[in-house]
């Protein structure tokens, strides 16, 4: 059994803030970096393009934020909605028209207009 | 009912008949065998029909799914036709008419006779059941005998972008017609 010194306690003390130090600093840089990568990451814009009644992709896969454009490849108009009909909708799209919409959560959206052309769009999570 | 079913399996004789052999009947006799201007006709017939008969819906019916897909039948057979002669005049194919033009033309004019006499619910299911089974003949007249037979490019190539809008209106009015 050692003696009790206070210059080996002093020493240990300086270890264990030595240690504290270099996990808070481990911690700091974790958060930063997801937050540095949230930021560096900037919304993107998805197109859909609606062709002899189908939406394309069918499945679109997109983060959350990023806007989807739907453009009509059609004669005839469309007019898109989320399923419940309570988030969002566009206008009747004529040839060529198109309509844009921020997504956050994943969807699935038809066009009200002929109502057997669905499709969704899924939320990647980070 | 009956009187529906016999004017649906009518329809169905009248645009069949076109893959049977050489007709007879009217002045100008056809073949089996259509070409791009009787093609042309076909197309331009088969959607003015369709929107006639939506017009009369839309005149007629108080339901809003029955006055909502006429609408739609009226919009979209409308943006067919003008995309059709717009594309047959820059072609320079003048549509030629048939007996199976004729044949169509007579039994709409019977459908339209008859929608006119009825009101309410009864309208309604006359217009939606007929509805479905044109669209289903219609599909099946342009597949069979209309891309196979169309020899310009363009053509055939309309016939096909047009084949998706008949697929959505035929569930479309199967949709409704489960409401009605």
């Amino acid at each position: 059994m050692g003696e009790y010194s206070p210059r080996i306690e002093k020493r240990w003390a300086e270890y264990a803030k030595f240690i504290l130090m270099l996990c808070s600093l481990s911690v700091v840089s974790c958060v930063n970096s997801d937050v540095k990568k949230n930021l560096d990451r900037q919304p993107q814009v998805h197109e859909v393009e609606i062709k002899k009644f189908r939406f394309k992709p069918a499945t679109l896969i997109i983060h959350t934020g990023d806007s989807v454009r739907w453009v009509n490849r059609d004669i005839v108009p469309h007019r898109v909605a989320d399923s419940r009909r309570k988030k969002w909708e566009s206008h009747d799209m004529g040839p060529k028209d198109a309509f844009s919409q921020t997504i956050r959560v994943s969807t699935s959206y038809v066009c009200l207009l002929h109502p057997s052309m669905k499709a969704n769009i899924v939320i990647l999570k980070d | 009912m009956k009187t529906s079913m016999k004017s649906i399996g009518y329809l169905f004789v009248c645009l069949g008949f076109v893959a049977c052999t050489t007709t007879s009947g009217y002045s100008e006799k056809t073949e089996s065998k259509l070409n791009d201007a009787n093609i042309a006709a076909i197309v331009v017939g088969a959607n003015k029909i369709d929107i006639s008969a939506a017009q009369i819906a839309l005149g007629k019916s108080i339901n809003g799914e029955i006055k909502e897909f006429a609408q739609r039948m009226a919009t979209d057979h409308q943006a067919v036709l003008d995309s059709a002669v717009k594309l047959v005049t820059r072609l320079g194919v003048t549509p030629q008419n048939n007996d199976l033009v004729h044949a169509l033309g007579k039994q709409s004019m019977e459908h339209e006779a008859k929608l006119k006499t009825l009101s309410g619910g009864a309208f309604d299911k006359v217009y939606i059941d007929h509805e479905v089974a044109y669209h289903e003949a219609v599909i099946g007249v342009i597949k069979d005998q209309l891309i196979p037979n169309a020899t310009n490019g363009e053509l055939k190539d309309m016939l096909v972008s047009v084949v998706p809008a008949f697929e959505a209106h035929l569930a479309h009015s199967k949709m409704v017609q489960g409401k009605i």
